[in-house]
């Protein structure tokens, strides 16, 4: 609403319209919401086409945001296929992550290569991303249990954070399924090398580090460190 | 899988071994079973287990199939299951040239799961139907995409070596030969819980003089659940417990497919017990028509009062005898030897 000169109300809006439309003749009347009628449906007609090219501009950023994420994974499935490849050639593993043995009973030093990642390493898994994302931040670990029954098993489960993969070769799994970490079953097959099978692993979930459950039969080498290769060859022990 | 597809596999791969390697991957919780029996087995776990989203989940079981395919260099894929995951059948796509992809699709599933049975079959060379003795009251979406479907007999797996006697099975299970011996395999249940099934059922039978009872229980389950022990029914975790079936007289089973045509095709006059809450497995239809057709009775377990009833029936020695004869007209059980040979051909 808005005052006149004289102070006066008058109306604005759909209620001046109304009094324009008493004040004129009859048949400029008709003329009148004939022409206002065209105009609410013309501006109808613009809103309802906008409306739907909106819709399709979405649709579209919708389509090429699934087709990028495809291109991505389809991408980074190569990606590990080559690294795959590359291991089988070279029999070598590409596993490349620091390794630390656990003597039975020791308890997991959770900041054991823990330091962030460097930036190459941050481009580097933007390009090629792991198949699979934890949740939360920090070092992605791989806990290899294959030395290990089930049941010598379950205590670690909670000794490492929800960024970990236990890779098991007990078939007896009943027992950590029931845990809270993710499990992979590692039997060893003739198929698929302890290496290989590491190599996996770390193209899947992006290992940044490896802890190895050393058996309370064998003892394994107490709290050192050590490089990939002697991780799968004297740490863990070589099928192959 | 369940443990009704990795047993179906088992039972194909036991045929198999003569001429080629059979690797089992399975999704299922039931590894020590193939594993034990030989078989060399892979496993990937369920998303939730992973605790990662289902679409990564997928992309995970493409990438390990590629992983398997390129270790194994497999020249056939059998899939045993219900649903070919998105995974799955993305992989398959991709190694269309260089396997074999065959589904061991089982049929009876429920009216109203609809399924788009042919899409799903589309990245699949053959689809092989393990027999159902109770077909003919299949009403689900498989009947009508039957064209160029290799249906075989029923597929129940049969660990090897020679079966025992009555009086070996006996002694090896804990019961007395003398007794008229019943199988309970219901799955899960307190035997003392009368308001479970396998309690009502076990303490059913236990007051019956000259019956003995069996539950049978997962080889997969760690504890013993026979409550405070007051139960006469002895607990048996032996897989298969068909090598073990001269120890028993009668059944009460569950009503789906592995139980069902085990027990059918051995011969034993069994209760049917059918889950009416499964997914796809049509139990209800199948316990319907043994019941129809003579060859086993229908008991469904939310209705406790007809229990007596359904026992005394069962144990009728007359009515054992006539439901043997009609169960030695079923055709054996024996599809897996019809895929094996199948899978062998196949092979390059």
């Amino acid at each position: 609403m808005s005052t006149s000169d004289s102070g006066r109300r008058v109306p604005l809006g759909h209620g001046l319209y109304l009094r324009v439309l008493d004040a004129l003749p009859e048949e400029a009347q008709e003329r009148l919401r004939d022409a206002m009628t065209t105009r609410r449906r013309v501006l109808l007609r613009i809103r309802l086409v906008r409306q739907r090219q909106i819709r399709k501009l979405k649709r579209s950023l919708r389509r090429l945001r699934r087709a990028l994420i495809r291109r991505v994974r389809r991408f980074a499935r190569r990606h590990r296929r080559w690294r795959r490849t590359d291991a089988l050639l070279r029999g070598a593993t590409a596993a490349a992550a620091p390794v630390k043995v656990l003597a039975p009973g020791e308890l997991p030093d959770l900041q054991f290569a823990a330091s962030p990642p460097t930036r190459w390493e941050r481009v580097l898994r933007l390009v090629f991303p792991p198949a699979v994302e934890f949740p939360g931040s920090g070092p992605t670990t791989l806990v290899d249990a294959r030395h290990l029954t089930a049941e010598q098993t379950l205590p670690y489960l909670d000794l490492f954070d929800e960024r970990s993969v236990f890779l098991v070769s007990d078939p007896d799994i009943m027992a950590v399924r029931e845990g809270s970490r993710a499990y992979e079953f590692g039997p060893i097959t003739d198929g698929i090398s302890a290496e290989l099978r590491l190599d996996h692993l770390s193209g899947v979930y992006g290992i940044d580090r490896i802890f190895v459950l050393a058996s309370p039969d064998h003892g394994g080498s107490p709290g050192g460190e050590s490089t990939p290769s002697s991780h799968t060859t004297s740490a863990v022990g070589s099928p192959t | 899988m369940g443990l009704g597809h990795v047993t179906r596999m088992m039972a194909i791969g036991d045929e198999l071994r003569d001429q080629v390697d059979p690797v089992i991957f399975t999704l299922s919780a039931a590894l020590p079973i193939p594993t034990r029996a030989g078989f060399t087995v892979e496993h990937l776990a369920s998303a939730d287990r992973l605790g990662v989203p289902v679409s990564q989940w997928h992309a995970l079981l493409d990438d390990r199939i590629d992983q398997l395919v390129d270790a194994y260099e497999p020249d056939v894929l059998l899939f045993d299951g219900v649903h070919p995951y998105r995974g799955l059948r993305e992989a398959l796509h991709r190694h269309r040239k260089r396997l074999r992809r065959v589904w061991v699709r089982r049929a009876m599933w429920r009216q109203g799961v609809d399924a788009d049975v042919r899409e799903l079959a589309a990245p699949f060379d053959h689809i092989v139907e393990p027999g159902e003795y109770a077909s003919d009251y299949d009403r689900g979406a498989t009947v009508a995409a039957r064209r160029d479907v290799v249906r075989v007999a029923p597929i129940c797996y049969r660990a090897g070596g020679e079966r025992p006697d009555r009086q070996a099975a006996c002694r090896a299970l804990g019961v007395h030969s003398e007794n008229t011996n019943v199988l309970v395999q219901l799955g899960a249940g307190q035997i003392n819980d009368v308001n479970s099934t396998v309690g009502a059922v076990a303490t059913e039978l236990a007051g019956r003089s000259g019956v003995g009872v069996a539950v049978a229980r997962s080889v997969l389950s760690a504890r013993a659940t026979g409550g405070d022990g007051s139960s006469t029914a002895v607990e048996v975790r032996e897989f298969p417990i068909t090598h073990w079936m001269a120890a028993f007289d009668a059944a009460i089973i569950a009503g789906g497919y592995n139980s069902f045509h085990e027990a059918l095709s051995i011969g034993i006059p069994s209760v049917v017990v059918p889950n009416l809450h499964t997914r796809t497995d049509d139990q209800d239809a199948r316990s319907r028509w043994a019941d129809d057709h003579g060859m086993a009775i229908r008991w469904d377990d939310a209705d406790h009062a007809r229990l007596p009833d359904v026992v005394d029936r069962l144990l009728d020695p007359a009515a054992m005898s006539q439901t043997r004869d009609r169960l030695s007209t079923l055709p054996p059980a024996d599809g897996a030897h019809t895929v094996a040979t199948l899978v062998a051909g196949w092979v390059r």
